[in-house]
């Protein structure tokens, strides 16, 4: 498993549709608290009703959202996040997260993200943006 | 019933249940891993002898290291209840596995006790780990200070009935070994009912971020190790405890198999001599209860009066004295208290320390350590301590005082550091927002620095312009003599977009005066295979800089496109530094005339423009031609007036701070306030710190942050005025909390010095809230008075916040705002911190007021606290009308409201009182439409 530098993580972070506009010192204390993962083709990265602790964000590899019996429900790619509703929220996750192929992201816990959002609305309205646009596979 | 069990506990209301769950699996677990490992010991001794101890210590530590090895792989990968039910479901099978042995007659062999012996060790060994780390998930620090004890005292009644078992004598080991089967498959049951019936304490140590395959790897954890000196301080000090341990247990087991005979007596079901079973069952039922009484009524109480570092010196202090008295006289008493300690005080208070200490550790490497100190040093003591004891001639009680004498060092070592590393762990936490790319390099080591500068310039080589837009950005920031060839190189590069950006990030970082760069641009202007957009660009800014000559764009001054005008005024303005004088005034003259006529233009673009051609000028006399537009509706505009005052301001012109700090508190609009702010900090006056300050009370963390840095400039003289500002109770908390910070870190002193007067008022008023928050409704059910409890619970955080800012600031916590964002996250396990975290930063006595306000406790409990010191509570008419004279806006937008809601006597005479007193805009609004009706 490589382990990434501050520098690195704040190159992908920018990749991130939610950050694409920070500035270089807006990144560094952001990617100063993130995670960096990567997981095998078609692993479970988290199921059903788990508790959610983070939020994901995509930097290579596709990920698959479903319900399990229903099916794919969406299919996200490099740059875009998922698994913040229920972050945001504190309820379980209601949906399934599948690497569909190898895949690799950075992870942000919710305690953080709140403070990020505080600290940068630019931040937040993104991530509503992002929110509203992928609605269909969100529960209501 | 209930209330005695609470007491005597430490347990709050609303917590029993947890409680009982928590310590019946402690009983039960216990019960079963001791009984399967004391019977094993003391058969161990009846059939081997205490001469194959060494023998077994080293065997037993050896065996240790597979299961702690699986335990180190899978515990940040698997919830802690799968873990701690996938041990108990192994004990099962391994003690159902030895009924079989002993119905079937196949246990009559030495290897059978050498087996037992070993494996009941491991199993003892990984059911603790697997107990602390399960129980871990569901108690913050706080929780744990208060009922570790309890669940360590339930693990001891587990250990005291195993020695009541042993002292009857009156069950066979068959029957024994087929209790610890049904004793471990009830602790399963408890197991899945506390998964299912509680709510885990967030650590947001995520399985799931884990599971995804971060470093988990054994180099990864040492890696980490290292940057955690007290996490290592933590390991070496149960190290040498647990050498201290067998060496001390091996020194009385020897007396005592002296003194006690094997061969003589039957003993019922195994059928061999065993007084010493029967001794050491009265001594290990006779130690259990004094550990029992003494976790239960001592220690989580010596713990919160005196601290966990002062428990730390317990243990090592009194086996120190018992071994130094036993190698003068060879008296029983100093054997008994030896064993004492071991048995005793050694399980009761250094493993209830271990569990608050190890809180301290980062959490990514919390539950490691656990496993690396239980798994791996307990068992490498061991087997150092079995090769040491085994050596001839050596002197195991001089052996023992040394190391009971190096336990002590180390333990005073801990204490001395322990406050400090729950900052440490909890300033983990902290998002650096203030810092800078060239902050964050400064902080890192030098091959780390290196390493990432060297990342920069290969980021600077990508094809893909926005990661080498981001590395010139970063090389910029940074500031270690750039490359600035291979930076102009890339750029030549880039599309119009990469390259106008280019230019922003040259003019943002003040790199467009490098001679290189100057150089490049004019070779860039001459180049025909420009936009037009990027040549305009250029253009302006070359004029800025002053490079080009007045003549070069002077036709432009009357051009239809905006860029080229202001390129062509700016040329004119600063371009002739050559000419002379006459004709210096000349084209200053004109480009003032192009700008006043821009400036009474109808076009908002035009005007914007001027007004950043103003800011660009070096004289700040121009201020009087911006002032006009700071309140010109479109915010464009005034927002650039207010950059372009920011430019030009100096000392000059602190007339003018009035007008402005008026705007900036006006504004909605972060970038006007922040040069608003900067606009004042070069007006460098110290007698308008209060209106600042005052003036902030809604900002945002940023322009907090810059408000901080501009007093901070002002140095020495401002301290005098952030001391009042800290202790005037008319000013919002929210603005003494920000005079404090600065106070803190301009004259530290002074603030520890007045820290008391502040905080103790403001405990008083946190009590005053939460009292009436919590018993107004009910001393007045006539009336809806929800809106009311809001307020309070609004002034009761408040307050809070601001002491926790206050705290903060005069404990030299690098980020005073950490503990505060802390205090309020949902996750119970960091509360518990910041409270811990706290508790240095004051007098004791201010902190036993202030605990119960921090801690997650039943507002009754809360309340006694009120009751023993505060003021009697108002009435509904008396609380509101404190209320009216209240720094807090809510309150007294509360009060008015409530007046009139609930048609007070007198309450439009209140409130035309109030109104006359607060000239606040949204106030005078409101009062004016509660007056109407």
């Amino acid at each position: 498993m490589k382990s990434l530098t501050l520098i690195e993580r704040a190159f992908l972070l920018k990749k991130v549709t939610i950050f694409a506009s920070l500035e270089l010192d807006h990144l560094l204390p952001i990617a100063d608290k993130l995670s960096y993962s990567e997981v095998a083709a078609e692993e479970v990265i988290f199921d059903i009703n788990e508790q959610a602790y983070s939020i994901y964000l995509i930097i290579k590899g596709s990920v698959v959202i479903d319900k399990v019996e229903e099916g794919p429900l969406y299919r996200l790619g490099e740059g875009e996040l998922f698994g913040e509703e229920a972050a945001l929220s504190g309820a379980p996750r209601a949906y399934r997260a599948l690497s569909e192929s190898k895949t690799e992201f950075l992870t942000l816990s919710r305690t953080n993200l709140f403070a990020i959002m505080r600290e940068y609305p630019s931040v937040s309205i993104s991530l509503l943006e992002t929110f509203a646009a992928t609605m269909p596979f969100r529960p209501r | 019933m209930q209330a005695l069990f609470r007491k005597v506990f430490n347990v709050y209301p609303g917590e029993e249940r947890r409680a009982l769950l928590f310590a019946l699996l402690g009983i039960v677990w216990s019960l079963a891993v001791n009984l399967g490992l004391q019977y094993s010991e003391a058969l161990f001794l009846v059939h081997i002898g205490a001469d194959a101890l060494p023998k077994i210590y080293m065997a037993s530590a050896v065996a240790m290291i597979l299961p702690a090895a699986l335990l180190f792989r899978v515990v940040n990968r698997v919830a802690a209840d799968k873990i701690f039910l996938a041990i108990i479901a192994l004990m099962a099978t391994f003690y159902s596995f030895v009924f079989l042995l002993l119905i079937t007659g196949y246990s009559g062999s030495d290897w059978f006790w050498y087996l037992l012996r070993v494996v009941s060790f491991q199993i003892w060994g990984v059911m603790v780990t697997g107990y602390w780390t399960f129980t871990d998930q569901y108690h913050n620090m706080q929780d744990a200070k208060r009922l570790y004890v309890l669940f360590s005292s339930a693990i001891f009644a587990g250990l005291g009935l195993t020695g009541l078992t042993m002292r009857a004598g009156a069950f066979s080991f068959e029957f024994i070994i087929l209790s610890v089967v049904a004793l471990s498959l009830f602790s399963c049951y408890l197991v899945q009912k506390i998964v299912k019936t509680l709510h885990e304490a967030h650590d947001e140590t995520p399985i799931e971020e884990t599971v995804a395959g971060n470093n988990l790897s054994f180099k990864h954890f040492l890696k980490q190790l290292r940057h955690s000196p007290f996490s290592l301080l933590i390991m070496a000090s149960n190290f040498v405890i647990f050498l201290m341990w067998i060496t001390a247990e091996y020194n009385y087991l020897s007396i005592f198999d002296k003194l006690y005979d094997p061969e003589t007596v039957k003993v019922e079901g195994v059928g061999v001599a065993a007084p010493l079973t029967l001794f050491l069952g009265q001594c290990v039922a006779a130690v259990s209860l004094i550990n029992l009484v003494f976790g239960l009524f001592f220690y989580s109480r010596t713990a919160r009066r005196f601290g966990v570092g002062s428990l730390l010196l317990f243990s090592p202090t009194v086996l120190a004295m018992a071994f130094i008295g036993w190698m003068r006289y060879e008296a029983l008493a100093f054997m008994i208290l030896a064993y004492f300690v071991v048995e005793g005080s050694l399980e009761v208070i250094d493993d209830s320390n271990f569990n608050l200490l190890l809180n301290t550790v980062p959490r990514r490497l919390k539950y490691r350590v656990r496993i690396a100190i239980e798994s791996f040093l307990e068992p490498a003591a061991m087997l150092i301590a079995g090769a040491l004891l085994a050596l001839p001639y050596i002197n195991s009680k001089a052996l023992a005082l040394a190391l009971a004498l190096l336990a002590l060092l180390i333990a005073l070592m801990l204490r001395s550091r322990y406050h400090k590393a729950v900052y440490r762990t909890l300033a983990e936490n902290a998002i650096h927002f203030e810092r800078k790319v060239k902050e964050w390099f400064l902080a890192m080591g030098s091959r780390e620095r290196k390493q990432e500068r060297a990342h920069l310039y290969s980021y600077l080589s990508s094809s893909d312009p926005a990661d080498a837009l981001l590395a010139i950005e970063g090389i910029l920031k940074l500031a270690e003599a750039p490359d600035i060839t291979l930076i102009l190189e890339k750029a030549s590069t880039f599309s119009e977009e990469a390259t106008l950006r280019f230019f922003d990030l040259l003019v943002d970082t003040g790199f467009f005066c490098h001679p290189k760069v100057t150089e490049k641009l004019m070779q860039w202007l001459k180049d025909s295979d420009n936009s037009a957009k990027t040549t305009k660009e250029l253009l302006y800014i070359l004029a800025k800089q002053g490079l080009l000559s007045p003549d070069t764009l002077y036709q432009e001054l009357e051009s239809a496109d905006l860029k080229l005008r202001a390129a062509a005024i700016l040329a004119l303005k600063k371009g002739g530094a050559k000419q002379p004088i006459k004709a210096i005034a000349t084209n200053r003259k004109t480009a003032d005339l192009a700008i006043e006529e821009l400036l009474n233009s109808d076009s908002e673009e035009e005007i914007a423009t001027a007004l950043n051609l103003i800011g660009e000028d070096d004289s700040p006399k121009q201020i009087h031609r911006l002032l006009p537009f700071l309140e010109h509706p479109n915010l464009s505009i005034s927002r650039k007036a207010m950059q372009a005052i920011a430019k030009l301001a100096n000392k000059q012109l602190r007339h003018n701070a009035k007008t402005l700090i008026r705007l900036m508190r006006r504004s909605q609009d972060s970038e006007f306030r922040k040069a608003a702010i900067r606009a004042l900090g070069k007006f460098n006056d110290a007698t308008l710190i209060r209106d600042i300050i005052v003036a902030s009370s809604h900002f945002r963390q940023s322009e907090r942050r810059l408000i901080e840095e501009i007093i901070t400039a002002m140095g020495k003289r401002a301290v005098p005025k952030l001391l009042a500002v800290t202790k005037d109770l008319s000013i919002p908390h929210r603005c003494r909390a920000l005079a404090g910070r600065i106070l803190g870190h301009l004259a530290l002193p002074y603030l520890q010095a007045n820290l008391e007067e502040v905080v103790t008022i403001e405990i008083e008023k946190a009590y005053f809230y939460y009292y009436h928050k919590e018993f107004i409704e009910s001393r007045y059910p006539e009336y809806q008075l929800q809106l009311l409890v809001d307020a309070m619970q609004t002034g009761f955080h408040t307050v809070v916040e601001f002491i926790i800012r206050i705290l903060s600031a005069a404990a030299e916590v690098e980020d005073s705002t950490l503990l505060c964002r802390l205090f309020r996250s949902g996750n119970s396990k960091l509360r518990g911190q910041v409270v811990e975290s706290l508790e240095k930063t004051c007098d004791r006595s201010i902190f036993r007021k202030l605990r119960p306000l921090l801690e997650e406790i039943p507002p009754e409990m809360v309340m006694r606290h009120f009751s023993k010191s505060m003021k009697p509570p108002l009435t509904l008419e008396e609380l509101l009308e404190v209320m009216s004279s209240s720094p807090s806006q809510v309150d007294q937008i509360v009060s008015a409201t409530l007046q009139k809601q609930l048609s007070l006597p007198n309450w439009r005479e209140a409130i035309a009182k109030q109104a006359k007193n607060n000239r606040d805009e949204l106030f005078q609004h409101l009062a004016q439409e509660l007056l109407e009706k």
